[in-house]
């Protein structure tokens, strides 16, 4: 059900990209696209009243596999929030220079390269 | 012999690509290069023509065919590149002239050698750059008719590929030799026109022939004497004799209708040809409307299908490589001495160039089938292989026969005109000296025309060496001689008549101004005035106002479809984002519908 | 053996330490950059015809992370390599004239052939992903690198496409991940082999290759490419078309159906026909281009339309075709983008309309331009024609004559609109044509006419490499492709 839910809002942030015009709501949109991924990741290892996985002396192996929730998830997800603000950054300095060329944030106003 | 054949071959690219990087100012050293360079391969198919036997292997095919038309080959690349000597007097793109000409006689004499489809590709590919090269050089007003050319004959080479992918494909075999296939469905009658369309388009037959007329007005005379008028003649007939004798050789009974087509498009070349070439005002596009309109001829002959026509097509092609080539060369003559080439701005200039006069009075002589010149002969066996075609019991060829008549009707009446309005008639004023051309543009002139006479009095030669080539031999059999010899006069008196009429008026008025009566301007006329008459016809005009607007020429009207296409297209993508994203979801959902089960 | 890191390691450390170094130096990005990509292309040529799987720190594969070099990511390291080498070679001068911050420039550089580097070499689903994204950023940025406003548009706009490609990507490797529990693509591969295939396996399966086809630039995913590539300084775009399309698009579109999820008629049949529409709406609209660079562009996506309709015939000779034709497409296509380069270095003008007469003045530029105009067409002896040679051929022996026919069409076209280049830049002249500032053209400096002199041999001779089929270098990546889902199971998980 939850996995859903991150689709849903998965969908939400297309909507967003595709449908909005003002650019910063384009960034927002990708922005929630990502949140979703990320956050479907995360759920992906979650598991309930689990531990960190993080293995001490006195645990027993198995006792420690059942409980421990997946660490690889938490990893990529810490890559990719990297990636993504790496992505944010530079799509906002390209937001504020083309406000500065266009004057304008409407998406639609921007088509110089067409045909 | 692979060795050989690599070797000669090498030393035609190699000696261009010295001719391409030795700086502009040493042409003394090209025209040596260039002149040795074509003599070997004169030589070198010489000598090929004394080995007794044929060589077939997987990758040449060197049987007396090939060795006859390679003869041919170098010859008239040696003729041109000693005519260039004097043609291109001060030149700046003379290192990039020699560079082409020799590429273009080593990879067409490659081309006629190979066996190997793939090869022959290749060097026929080569060939399609060479002459876009070629036509390039002479300056930035022949862009377009370049790029037309380009796009015409590099189009069709396209579909020469498909239709050898297509041999490669239902036979297994990559030899020409060996590819022989038998016309079941629609799949072998494409691959047979992919095949013939790449030839038509190399020697200009009619739905593809419009790049020979646009490319002639602006490129100099000796490229347009080497390759329409002489070398892309040879090869594309090559290679339509080639397709229909060697690759599709036993249909004529079971699809006759694809053989129909072929004489119908014959047909059409020559009638369509020599009606737009008997209006032209500009010489070197009346010839070169001449030069699609012979092709037809040969068409003709090779799709009449039987060894009379086949040896009679193959005949004339030889021969129209000659007489054309001499007629543009001629047509160079009088462009260098008077900077001139329209018909209205000429005349009298028999006095001058005598030599050039002779000449191209024999070239005349020669496409318009009067004998005993070499064209007669070969349009006689041309009429010949028609007749026999009648035996059959298929009445087309009067169709054939009445078109082939006409044709040479106005092929006489048009070289008439041009003959009399270049170098009889009254003499114009020329702004620079008029004197006969150089020696060594003589010299080209004279060789030519002597092959013509030769060629005409010893047909017999040349019809042995194609019977033996090609393995047709046709019975000389006299009951059709009465009657072609007949349609052959008939077709000249007639011609004689359409030129007679029109000229008549002229004639008169000519003599009186050499009676030294004082002259009027109202009075002179020139030849071409009365030929415009026809266009103003009914029919006639119609036709030619179509042609005109280009509204018959194919590469013209896909250029409108295409560009309908694309601006079509081009108003979708309007520049905003979104709509973009829009197919992009579009896309993805197509294929989720495809890939997801429901 | 080549040290697979190395590819990844090089250019990234060197990318770097160029913006530490070259505050005082200004000739040190130049040096640097141009090494490094020199290095790149030894060892790359040194891997060839080598197979190798490189455990990261000793873990074994599946739980370690893997470089995998094998036949297909051999080729497409040589290419990335050696078109690299020549562009950084050609912005040495380049970008003196019209750009000023060379070392953020060749920083950025660096960045997107690691990344690429990375992209091609990795094992797992992840480090693709990663490395994509790397690769995707240093492009988006060096798209905008002039800051004018059209490059600024093209930048945001190929930043949301982009994007959104990479976000399916992500979202399809974490299904994967929750559907197999794995990351390493071979053991994907093993275990998608063995349970059923089901919606949620179609469902990532569509988002992962619809968002690569984004990057590759298939109609319908294309519009960002005719925006992006023209408006990047022309090294950058004889990368971004030569390289990028086929290294973040082709070659992972490629690994993942036949070495992933499993080749079979439907996905062969898409190919096909999306190759198809690519190859013909593509150059419809580039014979209507006046920009030369935009007219490459377009040209672009219908060049990797024949590569898609060569691989997706599945067959041996269309896999060699389509993969033969994406490495020609790499010589030809940077060697135009170079040239339309020099071009507008000496006529400060992309118009067609207001060039001409290039072959009087810049000879070697005009030459190169000829070369891979025709080769581009399909005109032999150049190695388009060999490539497209066999894309018909095996079209029509794997009982598709229409492709054969459309692809034939395509090449007409393509032929029509490259003569159009030539006629209007080389050897006519345009409306707007201005003789004065003609008269001042010179040829462009050495540095700028090698990497053209060098291309255009290459797009000459590089026919010759088909001969010795089996053993060459295309022997391999049939291999791998033919292969198929088992062998690449094998060889990467092996004992």
């Amino acid at each position: 059900m939850i996995y859903y839910l991150c689709f849903i809002l998965f969908l939400i942030g297309l909507y967003g990209v595709c449908c909005k015009k003002n650019v910063v709501k384009i960034i927002l949109g990708l922005w929630i696209m990502e949140y979703s991924v990320n956050l479907f990741l995360i759920l992906l290892g979650y598991r309930k009243n689990g531990i960190p996985p993080i293995m001490s002396k006195e645990m027993d192996v198995i006792e420690f596999y059942k409980k421990a929730v997946d660490p690889l998830p938490q990893a990529m997800v810490l890559t990719s929030i990297v990636i993504g603000l790496g992505v944010l950054a530079l799509m906002v300095t390209v937001a504020i220079r083309l406000y500065q060329r266009y004057g304008t944030f409407d998406i639609t106003e921007m088509k110089k390269l067409k045909g | 012999m692979e060795k050989t054949i690599l070797i000669v071959l090498l030393s035609g690219f190699i000696a261009g690509f010295i001719c391409r990087i030795i700086p502009s100012r040493t042409k003394f050293i090209k025209e040596i290069i260039s002149l040795l360079t074509s003599i070997f391969f004169f030589y070198f198919s010489f000598f090929l023509s004394f080995v007794s036997t044929d060589y077939i292997s997987e990758f040449l095919l060197i049987d007396r065919f090939s060795i006859f038309i390679s003869l041919f080959i170098s010859l008239f690349t040696l003729l041109t590149i000693i005519y260039g000597f004097s043609y291109f007097d001060n030149f700046e793109n003379s290192n990039r002239y020699y560079s082409y000409v020799l590429w273009t006689l080593a990879s067409s004499t490659g081309a006629i050698f190979s066996n190997n489809l793939i090869l022959f590709s290749v060097m026929w590919g080569y060939l399609a750059i060479t002459l876009y090269l070629l036509l390039n050089i002479s300056g930035e007003e022949n862009e377009y008719p370049a790029k037309k050319t380009m796009i015409i004959v590099g189009g069709s080479d396209s579909f020469l590929i498909l239709g050898i992918c297509g041999l490669i494909f239902l036979t297994g075999k990559y030899t020409i030799t060996e590819t022989k296939i038998f016309i079941k469905s629609g799949f072998e009658i494409a691959i047979f026109f992919s095949l013939i369309s790449a030839s038509f388009a190399k020697a200009g037959s009619m739905p593809l022939h419009t790049w020979i007329p646009e490319i002639s007005e602006k490129t100099p005379s000796i490229i347009m004497a080497y390759l329409p008028a002489s070398l892309d003649k040879l090869l594309g007939i090559y290679l339509f004799a080639r397709i229909l004798l060697n690759i599709f050789e036993y249909q004529v009974d079971f699809h006759s209708e694809l053989w129909f087509i072929l004489r119908l498009i014959g047909s059409l070349t020559i009638v369509c040809g020599v009606l737009m070439a008997i209006v032209q005002h500009n010489m070197k596009k009346l010839l070169s409307y001449h030069a699609v309109s012979q092709v037809g001829y040969m068409v003709l002959g090779i799709s009449s299908a039987n060894p009379a026509g086949i040896i009679g097509g193959l005949f004339h092609m030889l021969n129209n490589a000659i007489y054309k080539s001499l007629l543009f060369f001629g047509a160079g003559n009088v462009e260098k001495i008077t900077k001139e080439v329209e018909l209205e701005k000429l005349g009298g200039l028999s006095k001058f160039m005598p030599i050039t006069f002779l000449t191209f009075l024999i070239g005349s002589l020669s496409i318009s089938g009067v004998p005993p010149f070499n064209g007669f002969f070969s349009k006689y066996l041309i009429y010949q292989g028609l007749f026999e075609g009648a035996k059959s019991g298929d009445f087309s060829w009067i169709i054939w026969i009445i078109c082939a008549m006409i044709g040479s009707a106005l092929t006489l009446a048009s070289f008439l005109k041009i003959v009399h309005s270049v170098f009889l008639g009254h003499i114009k004023e020329f702004k620079n000296e008029i004197k006969e051309v150089p020696v060594s543009m003589r010299f080209t002139v004279t060789i030519l025309s002597l092959l013509c006479i030769i060629f005409g009095f010893g047909f017999i030669l040349p019809v042995r060496i194609f019977e033996m080539s090609t393995g047709f031999y046709f019975e000389r059999a006299f009951e059709y001689l009465i009657p072609s010899l007949t349609l052959i006069f008939v077709s000249l008196i007639f011609g004689f008549i359409i030129y007679a009429i029109f000229i008549s008026v002229k004639e008169r008025k000519v003599s009186t101004f050499i009676g030294g009566e004082k002259k009027f301007e109202e009075m002179e006329m020139s030849g071409t005035e009365f030929y415009k008459t026809i266009e103003k016809e009914a029919f006639f005009s119609k036709m030619y106002s179509g042609a005109r607007k280009k509204i018959f020429d194919l590469y013209e009207n896909f250029k409108r479809i295409i560009f309908y296409i694309g601006e079509g297209i081009r108003a979708t993508h309007t520049g905003v984002l979104p709509t973009y994203l829009t197919w992009i979801l579009a896309g993805c959902i197509l294929l989720f519908v495809i890939f997801m089960k429901f | 053996m080549v040290n697979l890191p190395l590819f990844i390691i090089l250019p990234f450390g060197v990318a770097f330490f160029i913006p530490m170094v070259s505050r005082k130096f200004k000739w040190v990005p130049d040096v640097l950059g141009n090494i490094t990509t020199f290095i790149l292309l030894l060892l790359s040529l040194m891997t060839l015809n080598q197979e190798h799987v490189y455990h990261i720190g000793g873990w074994r594969a599946p739980f370690g992370i893997v470089l995998v070099l094998d036949g297909l990511s051999c080729l497409l390291l040589v290419i990335i390599n050696l078109i690299s080498f020549m562009s950084s070679l050609f912005s040495i001068e380049y970008l003196e004239k019209r750009y000023t911050s060379k070392l953020r420039y060749y920083s950025l550089f660096l960045l997107m052939v690691g990344g690429m580097n990375g992209t091609v070499l990795s094992g797992d689903l992840f480090n693709l992903f990663v490395f994509m994204e790397i690769a995707s950023i240093a492009s988006y940025a060096l798209v905008g690198f002039g800051c004018e406003a059209r490059e600024l548009e093209a930048s945001f706009k190929y930043l949301v496409m982009g994007n959104v490609g990479s976000l399916f990507v992500l979202y399809a490797v974490a299904l994967l991940y929750g559907k197999t529990g794995t990351l390493n693509m071979a053991d994907v591969a093993r275990i998608l082999k063995d349970i059923p295939y089901d919606n949620l396996i179609a469902f990532s399966f569509v988002l992962i290759i619809s968002g690569f086809m984004i990057k590759s630039a298939l109609v319908p995913f294309h519009a960002w490419l005719p925006d992006a590539h023209p408006s990047a300084p022309a090294p950058i775009s004889a990368m971004l078309s030569g390289v990028v399309i086929k290294a973040l698009g082709v070659y992972v579109v490629i690994r993942l159906i036949f070495n992933l999820f499993g080749f079979n008629h439907i996905i062969s049949n898409i190919l096909v026909y999306m190759g198809i529409t690519s190859m013909i709406i593509g150059v419809c609209l580039a014979i209507l281009q006046w920009d030369l660079k935009r007219l490459l562009a377009y040209h672009s996506i219908s060049q990797m339309g024949y590569v898609f309709c060569g691989i997706g015939l599945g067959t041996t000779l269309g896999i060699l075709g389509g993969i033969f034709h994406l490495f020609n497409h790499s010589l030809f296509k940077s060697l135009l983008f170079l040239d339309s380069g020099s071009i507008e270095y000496e006529t400060e003008t992309r118009d067609l309309n207001k060039m001409g007469l290039l072959y009087k003045k810049m000879p070697i530029t005009s030459f190169s331009t000829l070369v891979a105009s025709m080769s581009i067409s399909g005109i032999p002896p150049f190695n388009g024609f060999w490539s497209k040679f066999i894309i018909i051929l095996a079209s029509i022996k794997a009982g598709r004559p229409i492709v054969a026919l459309w692809a034939v069409i395509g090449s007409i076209l393509t032929l029509s609109s490259f003569t159009k280049v030539c006629r209007y830049s080389i050897y006519g002249k345009g409306e707007k044509f201005d003789k004065e500032k003609w008269e001042k053209l010179k040829e462009v400096p050495d540095f700028m006419s090698i990497p053209l002199i060098i291309l255009s041999i290459l797009c000459i001779f590089t026919g010759l490499l088909l001969i010795g089929l089996e053993n060459g270098i295309f022997g391999p990546v049939i291999d791998v492709l033919k292969g198929g889902v088992l062998e690449y199971i094998n060889k990467v998980l092996g004992d």
